[in-house]
């Protein structure tokens, strides 16, 4: 029963209405009841039409139903969006950061001059429109720069983290190829990351996916025994997108370096919410996307070490734009708007951070004290605050989706949200097919609201105890019985 | 640098009290917390500030911030979506209400379809 999704549902109460009309008619057809007013009418509209079978009967039959129903909501404004099949009276609230996060008016503020009058072309060296431009551009790649502890010169800007993923592991390993053959990274990596080691393998590399432990971590004694002789690169991201788990990029940075290892590390997650320094951290390659700090889609920036020197071959072959790495005209208005989200991340990193832990603390002791069996996935301190995904025992993770639809949540990331398989992040973990099947990731942000909190707390617990009463599994561990040991039988 | 004259209490309060108006012209609910939440931070941050110098910086800053403020809350109710967000709207509005006023219009829908059928 739980996986009867809630879109069906008023549909199928529609039709046990229904069933219960026609019997409630055939008892009044054989033994007629006193009947006064409404019910009359009604009665005689139907027996009219009381004819076994006729399709007419089915017809009418809804309409009576929907007559009888409409009262039950009388001064219930219409729903005021339908999207996708689904009614909402409003926006739902949203708390999906990890999926994007809204531009801040101050990043936007910055970017509309570039897109109304100064929209020069920054490679243009002949004219004013292309120096202002070019102006702009560079004065972002020093914000860019500045927030992570990197010279403005190991900057280019890209269209945004994947790309950026692509071109340090694609082209670290394709310069090196002569004498590197093999990468390291983890099962945990985004899918950009995976996929463009999955693509190296077909050329010939040799890559391996380390596993993780349990809270989500690497192992770094298992990292240092994988680095090979002919090891090119080490791929490891610093916040994860799903479970917000912090690696320990410092010392990874530190055994990369000591082995004369490249270190590339995906921080899309991480810039601009916990403190980055490419140099502390030994970081030789990084990836930057705007829209997760607060900045626009479509822009995202890598830092590449120039001491020592790393070396890459560019993806894309064009007019030798940013040093030649990535061809392409830079869209100033979305690099500038990158540039000023750096800059705004950096001022107002203690206060988000503040205001994140806050309301993550207000979120998880908010939910676990109302509801039992809800287990945090990821390790809880080592843990972008941000980011909180929880596994509701015993409840089917769609329906408790369907059934959040005012609350703007996923159960992973927004890349495999159309699958309805459990995440292989979660699965990498350990967490079992039921746990990982039920994962919910709440992201808090720079505007998320208290408010917000408090409401998603009460719709979430409304949700879970709702679906768990229709549970059989929930009142069978009510009783005390241990799930593990039912033989199911098999069909 | 003779206009970096430290702000007298009198112009802090009224550039404060034209963040909260400015931020209040949000359409967007978001942003108006957002602005409502920085702006009392902002201004706890820098009340004990005592080096004039210092003072100036931070009142110039904010008189430049409240620019932004005035322009980004015309731009975001040229362009604020039709509805609301849910937590603007009446908390009686909650999902169970809602389901009964989905169901009625799922109900009245398929209605409309079967009969034009």
């Amino acid at each position: 029963m739980a996986n009867v999704s809630n879109r069906a549902r008023p549909l199928l109460g529609k039709f046990f209405c229904l069933a219960r009309h026609g019997l409630a008619q055939r008892a009044r057809a054989a033994a007629p009841l006193p009947q006064t007013g409404k019910v009359q009418s009604l009665s005689r509209t139907s027996s009219l039409l009381l004819r076994p079978l006729s399709q007419l009967q089915w017809k009418y039959g809804m309409g009576t139903a929907a007559a009888a129903a409409a009262p039950v909501a009388p001064a219930e404004p219409s729903p005021a969006i339908d999207i996708k099949g689904v009614n909402l009276a409003g926006r739902p609230l949203y708390l999906d950061v990890q999926a994007t996060s809204p531009v801040d008016p101050r990043v936007l503020d910055a970017m509309l001059p570039y897109f109304v009058e100064q929209y020069g072309n920054p490679h243009s060296r002949t004219h004013m429109y292309g120096w202002e431009s070019e102006e702009a551009v560079e004065k972002a790649r020093a914000q860019v720069a500045h927030l992570i502890g990197a010279n403005p010169k190991e900057i280019i800007f890209t269209s945004g983290a994947t790309e950026s993923n692509n071109i340090s592991i694609k082209g670290v390993a394709r310069f090196y190829r002569e004498k590197k053959r093999h990468l390291i990274t983890a099962q945990t990596e985004h899918k950009c990351v995976l996929d463009s080691c999955r693509f190296l393998q077909q050329e010939g590399f040799d890559v391996t996916y380390l596993p993780v432990q349990k809270n989500g971590l690497i192992d770094l004694k298992e990292l240092e025994e994988a680095i090979r002789e002919d090891t090119a690169l080490v791929s490891i991201m610093a916040v994860n997108n799903e479970i917000g788990v912090v690696q320990p990029i410092k010392d990874i940075g530190e055994i990369c370096r000591k082995r004369k290892v490249f270190f590339h590390t995906d921080a899309a997650q991480a810039v601009g919410k916990i403190p980055i320094n490419v140099n502390d951290m030994k970081v030789d390659l990084m990836s930057i996307s705007g829209h997760k700090l607060y900045g626009p889609k479509g822009v995202g920036a890598l830092y590449i070490r120039r001491r020592p020197r790393v070396r890459i071959e560019a993806q894309m072959s064009g007019g030798g734009q940013e040093r030649g790495l990535r061809s392409g005209t830079v869209p100033t208005p979305l690099v500038v708007g990158l540039g000023a989200a750096c800059e705004i991340s950096e001022q107002e990193m203690e206060r988000d951070t503040a205001h994140v832990k806050r309301l993550q603390k207000k979120l998880y002791d908010g939910l676990t004290s109302r509801l039992k069996s809800v287990v945090v996935n990821g390790d809880l301190e080592a843990r972008y605050p941000g980011n909180l995904n929880l596994s509701f025992a015993y409840v089917e993770g769609e329906s408790l989706l369907m059934g959040l639809k005012e609350v703007a949540v996923s159960s992973g990331s927004a890349c495999t949200s159309a699958s309805l398989e459990p995440s292989y992040v979660l699965r990498a973990l350990g967490v079992e097919e039921d746990m990982a099947h039920t994962s919910i990731r709440f992201g808090i942000g720079r505007f998320t609201a208290e408010e917000e909190i408090d409401r998603a707390i009460e719709m979430t617990v409304k949700q879970v105890e709702k679906l768990r009463e229709m549970s059989p599994l929930w009142e069978m561990v009510q009783e005390g019985i241990d799930l593990k040991s039912i033989q199911w039988s098999q069909h | 640098m003779m206009a970096a004259l430290a702000p007298s209490p009198a112009e802090v309060r009224a550039l404060f009290r034209s963040f909260m108006k400015a931020g209040k012209r949000f359409a967007s609910y978001n942003m108006r917390e957002y602005t409502k939440r920085r702006v009392r931070e902002g201004f706890r941050e820098t009340q004990n500030l005592q080096d004039p110098g210092a003072r100036a910086q931070a009142f110039a800053k904010g008189k430049k911030d409240l620019e932004v403020v005035k322009r980004q809350s015309i731009l975001y109710s040229l362009y604020s979506p039709p509805v609301k967000s849910i937590m603007e709207l009446h908390p009686s509005s909650s999902s169970a209400s809602l389901a009964a006023a989905a169901a009625a219009s799922s109900a009245s829908k398929s209605a409309t379809v079967s009969s034009s059928s």
